[in-house]
């Protein structure tokens, strides 16, 4: 049986225009985008017409957009969800029915993850332009979504708990923000005062920055893992450029790939935010 | 049976409900009366499973629903003093809604739907937005939520509060079917007079303490030692007030148009043998009957406040 709040919030949501109008948006922000770059590296390319090459940096800009605007909008969607149920006086009806407080949590997500996933569809005829120019691959896109809707569930469950602690809801949704702010840009700042500071400069981090350093100050940054991701698929060194590891091309080699260590830890980290937050809704507890 | 067993709530030192215990009979409307915060709302929200109690227990039919939630949601429908709905659904897909959260199954859900809309008398409204209903539909439409799952406990948090006087006359009649239905019905009021009327049990909290329990009558027999008794002879009223003057626990007859009003002292059966006496003498009588007397003041004197006169 589907769970009775997706259904419930899927029913409700795509009966008002908000949904429609935040989806044309996001769609009509992605397509100018996409037109922007078409201009400028027809206009900037050596050759006439399109260089086939940019179409990699073209789906790399797409697809940063995507995550930029999932990290605003899940913890948008889902740090009000359980508040904005205590705040319109449904929270005990619901809580006093036969779903587990866990079905009531993972119903929330799962509808916020609905509309999320409703978006990123509604912007894949845009994609097609890539696969016109040819370059990149459908699983490479197929990947690239799998990891945006990982990195979807932990801001989304993060979003949820803070919902199920804070009676307000712009309360929780300003603490997930700064929490999100945190995670892409703290933790970058944090490296770069860890690199300058503590091991003194770029120039001598090749001998003493360690593993353990890397990992634990991007284990969770949203960023570090797309840009890892775009790595194993395009073949390019961003994220060595940006940490710095790779300053003279023999720098750390990563053992595991920062992607697949930020998914693994956003897909615990999602586990525990929503036991929590249905222990939070438990009205027993 | 629904037993409520020396039930403790506290908020740090503040004791919103202390070392409650009473029982309510299947079957039974039970008000729950007292002033506001008395203690009422909490006591349900405990007996709903919406709070924890800090000591004491709830049990049905002799089992501990605060220790078995999946029985106490089964076993009980709530209705709470403020509730909010959903916007952008109707009347049929609110219930639907919450029939799906109470896991029934589909092929039974639209059958459901439409009784409980019968009987809170809302079938016409059924495709109509929740939120464009007025305040009295949004309440009759939450007591037919809080019978989807067929409990056989409903609490109901002043149910009342805030309707028209047409609106409360209906809920008090869709209350009566319920309980023909055999539902066992809690429910609260800090009116005492709106409850007496259909409640065959009262208890009186105050200070998260029962002062008194019981129907009206016994709670009027427990405060005022004098009871008022209201008889309505056919014909032979001086006869009547000559016997009553010679009776020596009655006190203060007032002779109105058509009946004879008085207090009398004593008990059950004093009041039996009066009627038996009176009939011995010949004397047609209409009607016999024990007045509930003024319920605001019996409230006041139990909650510790004093009637003001409007």
């Amino acid at each position: 049986m589907l769970n009775p709040i997706l259904r419930r919030e899927v029913q409700t949501s795509l009966r008002t225009w908000k949904i429609f109008g935040a989806i044309s948006a996001y769609v009509g922000v992605i397509v100018f985008f996409t037109i922007v770059f078409i201009k400028t590296a027809i206009d900037g390319s050596m050759y006439s017409g399109f260089d086939p090459q940019s179409v990699i940096y073209l789906y790399a800009l797409l697809s940063g957009l995507q995550l930029g605007f999932i990290l605003i909008t899940a913890p948008a969607l889902t740090a009000g969800s359980i508040s904005g149920e205590r705040e319109r006086q449904t929270l005990d009806l619901l809580v006093i029915t036969r779903m587990s407080p866990f079905s009531i949590i993972f119903g929330k997500l799962l509808s916020s993850i609905g509309l999320i996933l409703l978006m990123i569809v509604a912007a894949m005829p845009v994609y097609a332009v890539l696969f016109y120019f040819g370059g990149v691959s459908i699983f490479y896109l197929f990947g690239m979504t799998m990891f945006m809707l990982v990195t979807a569930c932990m801001v989304g469950s993060m979003g949820l708990l803070f919902s199920t602690i804070y009676k307000r809801t712009m309360i929780s949704m300003v603490i997930v923000c700064l929490i999100i702010g945190i995670l892409v840009v703290g933790t970058l700042v944090g490296y770069l005062l860890y690199v300058n500071i503590y091991l003194h400069g770029y120039k001598q981090m090749n001998n003493y920055i360690s593993l353990p350093a890397i990992y634990g100050f991007f284990f969770l940054n949203p960023g570090a893992g797309f840009f890892s991701v775009i790595d194993a698929q395009l073949g390019t060194n961003l994220f060595d450029g940006i940490t710095m590891t790779n300053w003279y091309g023999k720098g750390l080699k990563l053992p595991v790939d920062m992607w697949i260590v930020n998914m693994v830890s956003d897909i615990l980290l999602s586990a525990l935010f929503l036991k929590l937050a249905s222990l939070k809704i438990n009205a027993r507890n | 049976m629904l037993e409520v067993n020396n039930l403790v709530k506290s908020y740090g030192k503040v004791m919103a409900v202390n070392d409650l215990s009473f029982k309510i009979e299947k079957g039974s409307i039970f008000g729950f009366v007292g002033p506001n915060g008395a203690g009422k709302t909490t006591t349900m929200k405990i007996m709903a499973g919406l709070l924890r109690a800090t000591k004491g227990n709830i049990t049905i039919d002799g089992e501990d629903i605060t220790k078995n939630s999946a029985l106490l949601r089964e076993k009980i429908g709530y209705m709470p003093d403020f509730f909010g709905v959903y916007d952008n659904l109707k009347v049929s897909e609110y219930m639907d809604f919450y029939a799906s959260a109470y896991y029934i199954p589909l092929s039974e859900r639209k059958e459901l739907i439409d009784n409980l809309l019968g009987i809170v008398n809302l079938t016409e409204k059924k495709d109509i937005y929740v939120d464009s209903l007025s305040r009295g539909m949004k309440q009759k439409l939450c007591l037919a939520r809080s019978l989807i799952h067929d409990p056989e406990i409903l609490i109901l948090d002043e149910p009342a509060s805030g309707l028209d006087p047409r609106a409360r006359v209906e809920m008090k009649e869709a209350l009566k079917h319920l309980s023909h239905m055999g539902k066992t019905i809690i429910i609260s009021s800090h009116i005492l007079p709106e409850l007496a009327e259909i409640c065959t049990e009262i208890g009186i909290i105050d200070n998260g303490v029962m002062r008194a329990k019981g129907s009206v009558l016994q709670i009027m027999r427990m405060l005022s030692k004098k009871r008022i008794i209201s008889i309505s002879p056919l014909s032979g009223m001086e006869a009547l007030l000559n016997l009553l003057k010679e009776r020596p626990n009655i006190s203060n007859i007032i002779e109105n148009e058509d009946n004879v009003e008085i207090s009398f002292d004593g008990e059950d059966s004093e009041v039996a043998n009066l009627l038996t006496e009176i009939v011995k003498a010949e004397i047609p009588v209409l009607a016999f009957k024990e007045k509930a007397g003024d319920l605001e003041e019996i409230f006041m004197q139990i909650t510790g406040g004093e009637k003001k006169d409007a």
